[in-house]
């Protein structure tokens, strides 16, 4: 799926989610090195306030680029910039939805704004911020 | 390696190191279900911009929290924001450092400012933003 400028409108919205397994974490801290206690070591994690292993912050963040690249705008879409404030925890086995609307269109600069969320299972926001990015030319791949 | 607030500067640096090979970013697809073209289809890669696949923006990112979760504040920290701006394309086998610098500390708000950076083999800076994390604080866990 792709979306040029002229396509997109203010307020469309495209999502992905995904309930995070032990082994997306895991796999994840092996790919980034991101060994971290907190997502990889459970007797650690049982003393720290959140009382188990949390998920990467930013393997929660990476979903919304997924709905960039391949829903909104879509495939050819230019990543330029991905603001990110976490808000809440993200735990193993939730399911975690990563929401991107279109917030601002720039015709003249083909450029579009986006506010960039994703919430868990309870509807609860887990991370907010916004990107900025070029939406694909159908005239090219 | 953890740092509480009060032994963490203006300036003080750290950072990690990696060659992004094909699985990484194969796995990295699967793992986050973005099967972009642009970094799994050849065919297509070729015939875009870039004349390759790339890796995904948020993979080389992610080597940044990896240094602000393990080294510089460490573990234990709380990351509060994460600001990216993506300057050029990372491609298959490009090594990848990820550094990250204090430039602000708050100590009444036990937070700090981090300038963060990525940089491939030939200097060139593939993405740079900043980050605010709160450091840890010894009392919280014996570890």
């Amino acid at each position: 799926m792709r979306y040029e400028i002229s396509d997109l409108y203010v307020g469309q919205t495209a999502e992905f989610t995904k309930t995070i397994s032990e082994s997306d974490v895991y796999l994840f801290a092996g790919i980034t090195g991101a060994q971290n206690p907190m997502q990889v070591n459970d007797v650690y994690a049982k003393q720290t306030r959140y009382g188990e292993r949390i998920v990467h912050g930013m393997l929660s963040s990476s979903l919304i680029s997924t709905v960039i690249g391949t829903q909104l705008p879509g495939n050819g879409t230019i990543y330029v910039r991905q603001n990110i404030q976490f808000k809440a925890p993200v735990f193993f086995g939730d399911t975690i939805s990563a929401v991107v609307e279109v917030t601002d269109i720039f015709l003249e600069k083909n450029r579009v704004q986006l506010r960039t969320y994703c919430k868990n299972q309870h509807g609860e926001i887990v991370l907010d911020g916004f990107a900025s990015v070029i939406p694909p030319k159908l005239s090219r791949l | 390696m953890r740092y509480v607030i009060s032994e963490l500067y203006v300036g003080q640096s750290a950072e990690f190191t990696k060659t992004i090979s094909e699985s990484d970013v194969y796995l990295f697809a699967g793992i986050t279900g973005d099967h972009n073209p642009m970094h799994v289809n050849d065919i297509y890669a070729k015939q875009s911009r870039y004349k390759e696949r790339i890796c995904h923006g948020m993979l080389s990112s992610s080597l940044i929290s990896t240094v602000i979760g393990t080294k510089l504040p460490g573990n234990g920290s709380i990351y509060v924001e994460q600001d990216l701006v993506f300057k050029a394309p990372v491609l298959f086998g490009d090594t990848i450092s990820a550094i990250v610098e204090i430039t602000e500390i708050d100590i009444e708000k036990n937070r700090v400012k981090l300038r963060t950076y990525c940089k491939n083999q030939d200097g060139t800076i593939v993405l740079d933003g900043y980050a605010v994390v709160i450091p840890p604080k010894y009392v919280e866990s014996r570890w």
